[in-house]
């Protein structure tokens, strides 16, 4: 029987014809020699024709209805003569309504007549073609966000993370068991995700925990783990389901925005600090001036008002006085940027004490000093003179009025940092009573007349505004430390 | 009138100026002046004689070592043990820092606060004030 030859299989089988005819596929027949072909008429209809509506040549079909770039494709199909096996190939064909994909099914019939079979699977193509771009899309957006994901069997103990999440872990293979994936996080961090990983598994808690990781080539990482439970319906957990993110960029960012607020929220404090104590400072003086002068108004002893006006000479000084610091404070910050030199320890401390001598003598203090294991420093000359000075004249004036007054002073470095350490045996400073206000401004620990507490205050400004630190130790009646870091 | 007034103050010249107004507007007929609120606490701790308490304690918040916090607690103890007469006690200051401000609310005995520099008005006013709870 030859089905070719006519357009239908109408001659001995019409029922069969009719229903192949009907479905949607067209059938072709090709002698290769000749290159004679017949269509079938699904063929036609396929390409939305009715049978001879278009020319049914090879001509036809490899010029006009083959789109031009898989014509090797259908040549290479028919060409091929060796195999017996069916051929599949995919190519697109212009149907009435434009170009079209089909599956061409080649098989050969004898040494030089081929059949096809041609179906449209444009639908599929499409749906292939839009589920490939939009996997694509997806892992190509994971990457971008670095996110991962991960896939916990409770009931097999089995362990699964996505190649994006290999990514994140740099890995090269997948974690053998939950075990060997906590294996991963830091010690730190383990027991907190064993625990939800548990939780998880028994009550279907969902978490989302930030912990860090090693990774394979030894990066320690954060990333947020999330997962929720797949439960059945008698709350039973069958599978947990999460992802990984590579959050270490975000958090290390947070973390640096942490602290320069809290930098912030120190400098604000001291702010306000400073201006509520320069209000208070300020503000005793004028209004005792306005006291003053409403007395002097109001008296007409000459006596009384020789006094008032000695008073309102002595408020005249202490402004003056608190001024002049309240200028030191605050040209500390702009000062930082002044030129830093060599500066040799022992030379500047002589100097110091030097200045100081008259104290010194008068109380008969004993100053000793160690200098050999670091002696030069590069620094603000003014400032360090300054912390010196503060220290020393600090020393002098609170002093035990029981025993004669050593200092030790000495500088050192450790873990590339210059350090000077300053010890006395004075009164000290009742630590626990006093100790978050000893750098404060105007805070006074000792009822000592000469006390104006602003030494400490600008010392500890100084340093810190070239990047150090200084702490103190104290005892009440046995002596006081501080240490200072320099850079 | 009332009876005694008392003043701890570490500022030299405002006791100066203080005593100075007090006496030229007869505001009260004795007035005591520390500089220290030990000395204040020494004093209230022997007095004997019940018509020597003060009537009115004007205190400075700004005396050293906070001080005035201890001198008010030590004065809560001593009034618990000994129910002496009403005194009312005024924060004095010249800082507008609101944190000592909220903290002497916690404290019944205190009457008020007042920032420096107080005009006579409201000194005035502390002493009547107190004349007119006392007579009422």
């Amino acid at each position: 029987m030859d089905l070719f030859d006519t357009y239908l299989f109408d001659t001995d089988t019409p029922d069969l014809s009719q229903t192949i005819n009907s479905i949607n596929a067209g059938i072709w027949e090709l002698d290769v020699n000749t290159k004679k072909i017949k269509w079938s008429v699904g063929f036609y209809n396929m390409l939305g024709y009715s049978p001879g509506e278009i020319e049914c040549s090879f001509i036809n079909l490899i010029d006009n209805l083959i789109y031009y770039q898989d014509r090797s494709t259908f040549l290479t199909g028919i060409d091929t003569t060796a195999t017996n096996k069916p051929q599949i190939n995919y190519l697109r064909l212009l149907t009435k309504s434009g170009f079209e994909w089909f599956q061409n099914t080649i098989q050969h019939k004898d040494d030089h007549n081929i059949v096809g079979t041609v179906i449209n699977i444009n639908q599929f193509k499409f749906l292939e073609f839009e589920l490939e771009t939009s996997t694509n899309f997806v892992s190509e957006t994971n990457r971008l966000v670095k996110v991962g994901g991960w896939e916990i069997d409770p009931l097999s103990n089995r362990f699964f993370i996505s190649d994006e999440a290999l990514n994140i872990f740099e890995l090269q293979d997948q974690p053998s068991s939950i075990e060997g994936f906590i294996e991963h996080i830091e010690p730190e961090h383990r027991s907190l995700l064993e625990v939800a990983i548990e939780s998880c598994i028994e009550t279907g808690k969902p978490f989302n925990l930030d912990v860090l990781l090693k990774t394979g080539r030894e990066n320690i990482i954060w990333i947020k783990i999330k997962a929720v439970a797949d439960i059945d319906g008698y709350g039973k957990c069958l599978f947990i389901k999460g992802i990984i993110q590579d959050i270490d960029q975000v958090k290390k960012r947070e973390e640096s925005l942490k602290t320069s607020l809290s930098k912030t929220n120190q400098n604000n404090q001291r702010l306000q600090n400073f201006a509520y104590i320069v209000s208070h400072n300020l503000r005793s003086y004028v209004g005792n001036l306005k006291l003053m002068l409403n007395l002097h108004e109001e008296s007409n002893d000459a006596a009384d008002q020789r006094e008032i006006l000695s008073h309102v000479k002595s408020i005249s000084n202490s402004l003056d006085a608190t001024i002049k610091h309240l200028t030191e404070i605050v040209t500390i910050d702009s000062s930082k940027n002044n030129e830093k030199t060599l500066i040799e320890f022992e030379l500047l401390f002589k100097n110091i004490i030097n200045a100081l001598n008259t104290n010194i003598e008068e109380t008969n203090a004993v100053i000793n000093y160690d200098f050999s294991k670091c002696s030069h420093v590069y620094y603000l000359p003014a400032y360090l003179e300054s912390i010196f000075h503060n220290l020393l004249s600090n020393a002098l004036k609170y002093r035990s009025q029981d025993r004669q007054l050593i200092v030790w002073c000495e500088s050192f470095i450790k873990d590339d940092h210059v350090y000077i350490h300053f010890k006395d045996n004075g009164m000290g400073i009742d630590m626990n009573k006093f100790g978050d206000k000893i750098f404060g401004l105007y805070q006074k620990f000792h009822n000592n007349q000469d006390a104006q507490g602003v030494g400490l205050y600008i010392t500890r400004n100084q340093i810190e505004s070239l990047g150090g630190s200084i702490d103190i130790k104290s005892e009440v009646d046995v002596g006081t430390l501080f240490e200072i870091k320099l850079t | 009138m009332i009876e005694t007034a008392w003043i701890i103050d570490d500022d030299d010249i405002y006791r100066y100026g203080f005593r100075k107004f007090v006496v030229s507007k007869t505001l009260c007929k004795k007035l005591f002046d520390f500089d220290n609120a030990g000395d204040a606490l020494a004093v209230l701790n022997n007095i004997i004689d019940a018509s020597k308490f003060p009537d009115v304690i004007f205190l400075s918040v700004d005396l050293k070592n906070h001080h005035c916090w201890e001198f008010i607690s030590a004065f809560e103890a001593l009034k618990k043990q000994q129910n002496f007469k009403k005194i009312n006690i005024y924060l004095i200051t010249s800082s507008i820092n609101y944190m000592d401000i909220e903290r002497g609310e916690n404290y019944p005995y205190i009457a008020d606060y007042m920032i420096k520099p107080v005009d006579s008005k409201q000194f005035t006013h502390a002493f009547q004030d107190h004349f007119l709870i006392k007579s009422a």
